[in-house]
């Protein structure tokens, strides 16, 4: 097993854990807020139901890739074997680029989201006319989606002051750690 | 005799060590995003529910901050058993940039998930001598406190300066993390 086979399978079993956890607080916390909002109908009772088996047959997919981490692994490495990094210096300004770019990708799915919501937002308002609450929420998802696109263009571009800035903190802070 | 206890000390375990971290951390604030949902309806005759779902919340969180960013060395025993110690010096480089990486991720994920914070938190902070006027009258003539309002507004603010504090790499929580899992180790030989 080489450097990059345990890299990629330390990842994916991180990742698994992580919706692991996440599933099981929802399938505990969120019938709770349901109900705590006051939704205690036979129809809530219904969607809940229908929540909580969605929920298990996702949770027995991540189970299924915990289990078959290793075989996944060996997919995603194949079998050629990769050099280890010589040195974590050298890797820090590639990780904040990669990083940036995952989180500019990330700016950009949630904007698309945002879009629509502007778009149904124009939509309501020109069929109801529904006044200053629908101005304030047009408004907010107008300055929201500039956000995400400015921040997204930017990250995807890899960001190059902020991974600078980084990479020059992180070496000061190899240096504190050290003493 | 006493069992040998399991210390991080290769690469890959920094790594996930300060990967568990991060995702420890991520998943506590998902649960402290429902504290919105559950207090509201405080004022309603499901208090007893309210508080049972308050305290199965803080059990939550508490079992996520002891299990996966205090104490996780079990899970990375369980992720990474058997790897070959680096020097203590490589240890210490690789969980610094490793979770300063991370809780910069971290931070950009989160600032791109709830945009929204952002914004009410520019108008709270721009809004907020016509809302302390307002809460003043409503507290001294009307007799009453506006509690979800407060607390909506005091969750936007707390959730922009965690971003801010995690896009900045967070360096006292670093510095802190590293200082305690290396003084630790050190104790433990």
């Amino acid at each position: 097993m080489n450097k990059m086979h345990t890299l990629a399978k330390t990842l994916i079993t991180i990742a698994a854990v992580y919706w692991l956890v996440l599933l099981a607080i929802q399938i505990v916390i969120y019938p709770l807020a349901m109900l705590s909002y006051g939704y205690g109908g036979r129809g809530s009772w219904g969607g809940i139901f229908v929540f909580m088996i969605v929920q298990i047959v996702i949770l027995l997919v991540v189970l299924q890739v915990i289990y078959k981490r290793n075989k996944i692994a060996d997919k995603i490495v194949g079998i050629e074997e990769t050099a280890s990094p010589q040195s974590q210096v050298e890797w820090i300004g590639f990780s904040y680029r990669l990083i940036s770019v995952i989180a500019g990708l990330y700016c950009f799915y949630r904007a698309a989201g945002v879009v629509g919501m502007l778009i149904f937002d124009f939509w309501r308002h020109k069929m109801a006319n529904s006044g200053m609450a629908a101005d304030s929420q047009i408004y907010s998802h107008c300055v929201i989606t500039v956000i995400l696109l400015t921040g997204g263009v930017y990250l995807l571009c890899g960001a190059p002051h902020f991974v600078r800035w980084q990479v020059k903190k992180t070496k000061e802070m190899f240096m504190d750690c050290g003493k | 005799m006493k069992k040998q206890e399991f210390k991080a000390s290769g690469q890959i375990q920094m790594i996930a060590k300060s990967l568990v971290t991060v995702c420890g951390i991520y998943i506590a604030l998902i649960v402290i995003g429902y504290w919105r949902i559950g207090p509201t309806a405080i004022s309603s005759q499901t208090k007893m529910f309210n508080v049972f779902f308050i305290s199965i919340q803080l059990l939550v969180l508490g079992i996520v901050v002891v299990f996966m960013i205090v104490n996780n060395d079990w899970l990375i025993k369980k992720i990474v058993l058997n790897e070959e110690p680096i020097p203590a010096e490589n240890q210490k480089k690789w969980f610094v940039s490793s979770l300063r990486i991370g809780l910069v991720l971290c931070g950009l994920m989160l600032l791109a998930g709830s945009a929204e914070s952002l914004v009410y938190t520019a108008k709270i902070i721009v809004g907020l001598p016509i809302w302390g006027r307002k809460l003043f009258a409503d507290i001294f003539y009307d007799g009453r406190f506006d509690w979800s309002q407060l607390l909506k507004n005091s969750f936007n603010v707390f959730k922009t300066a965690l971003i801010a504090y995690l896009i900045i790499g967070a360096p006292q929580f670093v510095r802190w993390q590293t200082k305690r899992t290396f003084t630790q180790g050190v104790e433990n030989e």
